[in-house]
């Protein structure tokens, strides 16, 4: 399958005096993908964002859009992005609907893709507004708003959808809902989703592709599956035996010298190893007729691997 | 653009701020019209002797004239007083307020700077607004320029100007109607002309010209509002200092008086209704002139605002 790439970012830089806030990000990202941009506070993905869809003045750099500069040709640029840029605001005193409205009225003018009340209410079904929809938003939830949002983000059609922090505030159900939404568009309707998050086990499930972001530098772009298991790595595993004494000096010498009897749990060792390795360690200790009744990996999460990345907790 | 401004409309009267205010201009016309009514000289039986003594009092006046250093638009003043008194007495009319004079009167004497302030009000919110709610990144991140936001925004206060000014006209015939009867359609409308004469034109177009010189005053202020509005994001700040520019405008454009540039000062120029009923307020103005000066400094205004929205980062605070 041939990835067509919807945005390139070309060394985007932002500096405010002397600070560089964001130093030449460089990537593409593709249609059909869940993107996301992972970094700590202070990261610049805000800011990131809001040069991509030119809110703020870009200081070095450029944004493609497919092919098109955001700086110099916005309207066909921006015609393709549907965004939210931080918190979903709306509106209050207007209904959800008229502020749909609002947003159908301020689309690209062209025969080919009006946006007429039949598409407003698609877009409310799809995410599930219903009859509320016709109540002031001062009345809704943050839950509602967020939904809101993404339909006007939705509604003209874009291939390239862009939502900051999307599951900020929302409670657990909203946030499995809006990921599998999420999912769904970039699956089936082929729209390149770019999300921004400092939540990291939520990035794991709902992103294909992560770029990491640490004080306005690009880490790493590395698809979800790879930063979890990459073969050569170790992993740290614990296993149960009946005999701990035999089976801890057959670890020590067929992988992990630094190989552990484990304080709290009974009859269990902890280990460093590779795949590879693990195999080897099983076949070993069954040959000495130790019995095996557990074998656990603590799979190492994007968490770890964000943590060991950017160096801990510190903020930018 | 034709979406764009339809959108700002949708935003302007659908909040019920909006409303509140046509409310008020109702409540306020009615408190005015009840207490001119409560007011109204009682059938005083010598109204003939009085009208006609003041008459030649203006008389006097009127020939000592400029020698005795009486301004220029005090004289026109008096000019017009008498031949509304001369006409009072040739029919036969005790009390000359009619539902028309009180429309009239109204907008000459308060009702403009309620309108001011109404529209200043909107104005100095229409931009602010967007930024404090957050909404301005709805409008920025739609194939629109900025120019074309920035000008609907604008377009859509003249229509409101207007919307008010009609509000404000119909609302006051209407209560004129009831409280002062629906005569006096004949009585002359006087004007100054441009030479410093008296002229007689029709009432409808004498309201033409009053309120539509007074909706052009309106727009100059509320394009103040909308400048402040865009530069500093504060609807506070803006309905603060347009305000403040037509409350101490006329007290600064006169103390500024022997400068030749004053007459080039917006505050010199708001007045210009007033030109119509009793002249210019400075010698060398003329409603010609004050009405190119007031377009530039619109023109001006709205391009430093269009300059200034263009460039602006959204966020990064
Ligand atoms: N006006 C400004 N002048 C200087 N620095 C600024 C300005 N605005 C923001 N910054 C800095 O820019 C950096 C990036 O901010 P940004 O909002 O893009 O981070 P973020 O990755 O979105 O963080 P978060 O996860 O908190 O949303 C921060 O360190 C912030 O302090
Ligand atoms: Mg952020």
């Amino acid at each position: 399958m041939e990835l067509q790439t919807v945005i390139s970012l070309r060394d985007l830089t932002k500096k405010i005096g002397k600070k560089t806030i964001v130093d030449h990000l460089s990537f593409d990202i593709h249609q059909g993908e869940v993107f996301g941009f992972l970094g700590p506070n202070g990261a610049g993905k805000t800011t990131t964002i809001r040069m991509m869809v030119g809110l703020i003045s870009i200081s070095e750099g450029q944004v493609l859009i497919h092919g098109k500069n955001i700086r110099t040709d916005f309207k066909n640029a921006i015609a393709n992005v549907g965004c939210i840029v931080e918190n979903p605001e709306m509106y209050k005193y207007l209904t959800g609907y008229q502020n749909l409205k609002h947003m159908a009225r301020m689309a690209k003018v062209d025969a080919g893709n009006q946006i007429d009340e039949k598409r407003i209410s698609e877009v409310v079904d799809l995410v599930g507004l219903g009859k509320r929809i016709h109540d002031k938003v001062s009345k809704y939830s943050l839950g509602m708003r967020q939904r809101l949002g993404v339909a006007q983000a939705l509604l003209h059609r874009p291939s390239i959808l862009i939502l900051d922090e999307p599951t900020n505030g929302l409670d657990p159900a909203g946030i499995r809902e809006l990921r599998d939404q999420l999912r769904y568009l970039a699956k089936e309707e082929k729209m390149a989703v770019i999300v921004s998050s400092h939540l990291l086990s939520e990035m794991e499930l709902m992103c294909d592709r992560v770029a990491i972001i640490a004080q306005g530098k690009l880490v790493q772009v590395q698809t979800v599956g790879q930063m979890i298991d990459s073969e050569q790595e170790q992993q740290s595993m614990s296993i149960e035996v009946n005999d701990v004494g035999e089976a801890l000096t057959i670890i020590q010498r067929t992988c992990d010298a630094n190989a552990s009897q484990s304080a709290e749990v009974k009859n269990t060792i902890q280990f460093a190893a590779t795949k590879e390795q693990v195999a080897t360690v099983i076949e070993a200790l069954v040959k000495q007729e130790i019995r095996v009744y557990r074998v656990n990996a603590q799979r190492k999460t994007l968490e770890d691997r964000f943590l060991e990345i950017t160096g801990g907790g510190e903020i930018a | 653009m034709l979406n764009l401004i339809l959108n700002e409309n949708m935003k302007i009267y659908r909040r019920i701020r909006t409303w509140i205010l046509v409310i008020l201009l109702f409540l306020i016309i009615l408190g005015a019209a009840i207490l001119v009514y409560t007011h109204l000289p009682q059938k005083d039986p010598n109204w003939r002797v009085t009208l006609q003594q003041s008459i030649v009092q203006n008389n006097k006046i009127i020939q000592q004239g400029s020698k005795s250093g009486v301004p220029a638009n005090m004289i026109s003043q008096l000019k017009i007083q008498n031949a509304q008194n001369q006409y009072q007495l040739s029919h036969n009319m005790a009390n000359p307020l009619t539902g028309w004079q009180f429309s009239s009167e109204f907008i000459m004497t308060g009702g403009n700077f309620l309108l001011i302030v109404f529209v200043a009000i909107v104005a100095g919110d229409i931009v602010a607004s967007e930024f404090s709610q957050g909404t301005i990144k709805l409008l920025l991140t739609r194939p629109r320029t900025r120019y074309e936001i920035l000008l609907s925004k604008f377009l859509a206060l003249v229509i409101f100007s207007f919307f008010l000014t009609l509000c404000s006209v119909t609302l006051s015939i209407l209560i004129g109607f009831i409280f002062f009867g629906t005569n006096g359609y004949s009585i002359p409308t006087l004007i100054v002309t441009s030479g410093g004469n008296i002229a007689s034109v029709s009432l409808i177009s004498f309201f033409l010209m009053i309120y539509g010189l007074n909706t052009i005053t309106v727009i100059a202020i509320a394009s103040i509002a909308f400048m402040i509005s865009t530069i500093f994001r504060s609807s506070a700040v803006a309905i603060a200092i347009s305000l403040i520019t037509l409350f101490v405008g006329s007290t600064i454009s006169s103390l500024l008086q022997s400068y030749s540039w004053d007459k080039y000062l917006i505050f010199s120029n708001l007045g210009i209704a007033g030109y119509l009923t009793s002249g210019p307020t400075l010698p060398g103005l003329t409603l010609t002139f004050s009405l190119i000066v007031l377009f530039v400094y619109v023109v001006v205004m709205i391009a430093l605002s269009l300059w200034i929205f263009k460039r602006r980062d959204v966020a990064l605070t």
